[in-house]
């Protein structure tokens, strides 16, 4: 709920008058770059965010609230490792950024969109198996 | 239960070292680099409440709960953001930092000699031109509660990967 109401404020800028809009630009400001030719667009106006960061904040919105109901999927990534899947997660939208920041390969809107969704929806779903997870573990009865 | 003040301390202190020094990189570095640096930006509120609750983890060998790591991460993130909006201002007000104009016009500068044209690079600082009119308490504000929300997320990410002996 409150992770889709990032997403809805980090959106906001094109549906709001000049003063709010400028509010929220400078709000997001601090976490993200906010260049408008690599932000999404609504009737001309740039999203307070990045199409990176965009990416990732909707993926999160995203993956917490898809996670309760994908019990399965949440039993398969309730890992041991939670860092390890995060940096895995991770490697796609790096990637992306090392090969177009070294220009190498220019990247698109499509995949920093992409690349930052899916890290966003992977660290949803943790944050839904963080969230799910007993208080405490039950300690497994011993065999007399 | 132990005093949480040295993590959200710790953790302050990271997010306004961290995010102060890369601004003040950014306007240093040209081309590329001030773009990567820029792009660094996002990593700060990551970095802040997840140092705090690794902090916690580590010192009182503790596995925090979800719901205690995203208290201490948003704690963190909100201090981090207040701490580092206020020092930011500061640096800015003895021209140690250029001012939120002289940024813009730095970051003309640098799009014109990535060989951007004068209208793309009118339509890229769109945004940057616009919020430069608002009044910097309240951003500070916005961006405090907003760090606070991030923050709460990365302390519960970080409580399950940071475990430490019992919950």
């Amino acid at each position: 709920m409150i992770a889709a109401l990032v997403v809805a404020l980090a959106a906001s800028p094109p549906l709001l008058g000049f003063e709010a809009g400028a509010l929220v630009y400078e709000g997001f400001a601090p976490f993200c770059h906010q260049i408008a030719d690599r932000s999404p667009h609504a009737h001309g106006v740039p999203f307070a965010l990045c199409h990176r960061c965009f990416g990732i904040v909707a993926g999160l919105a995203a993956g917490v609230a898809a996670g309760p109901l994908l019990p399965g999927v949440l039993r398969t990534l309730a890992p041991r490792h939670p860092l390890t899947v995060l940096t895995l997660a991770a490697l796609p939208t790096a990637t992306d950024w090392l090969l177009g920041v070294s220009g190498v390969l220019a990247n698109t809107a499509a995949s920093r969109l992409a690349t930052g969704a899916i890290f966003g929806v992977t660290a949803g779903l943790l944050l839904a198996v963080a969230f799910c997870a007993p208080r405490r573990a039950i300690p497994s009865p011993h065999p007399s | 239960m132990p005093s949480k003040t040295p993590s959200v301390a710790l953790g302050a202190a990271v997010y306004t070292v961290v995010g102060v020094g890369l601004t003040f990189l950014t306007f240093r570095l040209g081309g590329a680099a001030m773009y990567a640096s820029l792009c660094g930006l996002c990593g700060v509120i990551v970095l802040g409440p997840g140092i705090a609750v690794w902090h916690y983890a580590s010192t009182h060998r503790r596995t925090l709960l979800a719901g205690e790591g995203a208290g201490l991460g948003a704690i963190a993130g909100l201090a981090g953001a207040l701490l580092s909006g206020i020092v930011t201002q500061a640096l800015m007000a003895v021209n140690a930092l250029p001012d939120q104009a002289e940024q813009i016009e730095i970051q003309r500068a640098n799009m014109i000699e990535m060989g951007m044209d004068p209208a793309q690079v009118t339509e890229a600082l769109a945004s940057a031109s616009t919020g430069m009119m608002s009044n910097p308490v309240v951003a500070i504000a916005l961006s405090a509660l907003l760090a606070a929300v991030i923050g709460a997320g990365v302390g519960a990410l970080a409580a399950s990967a940071f475990k430490r002996g019992e919950a």
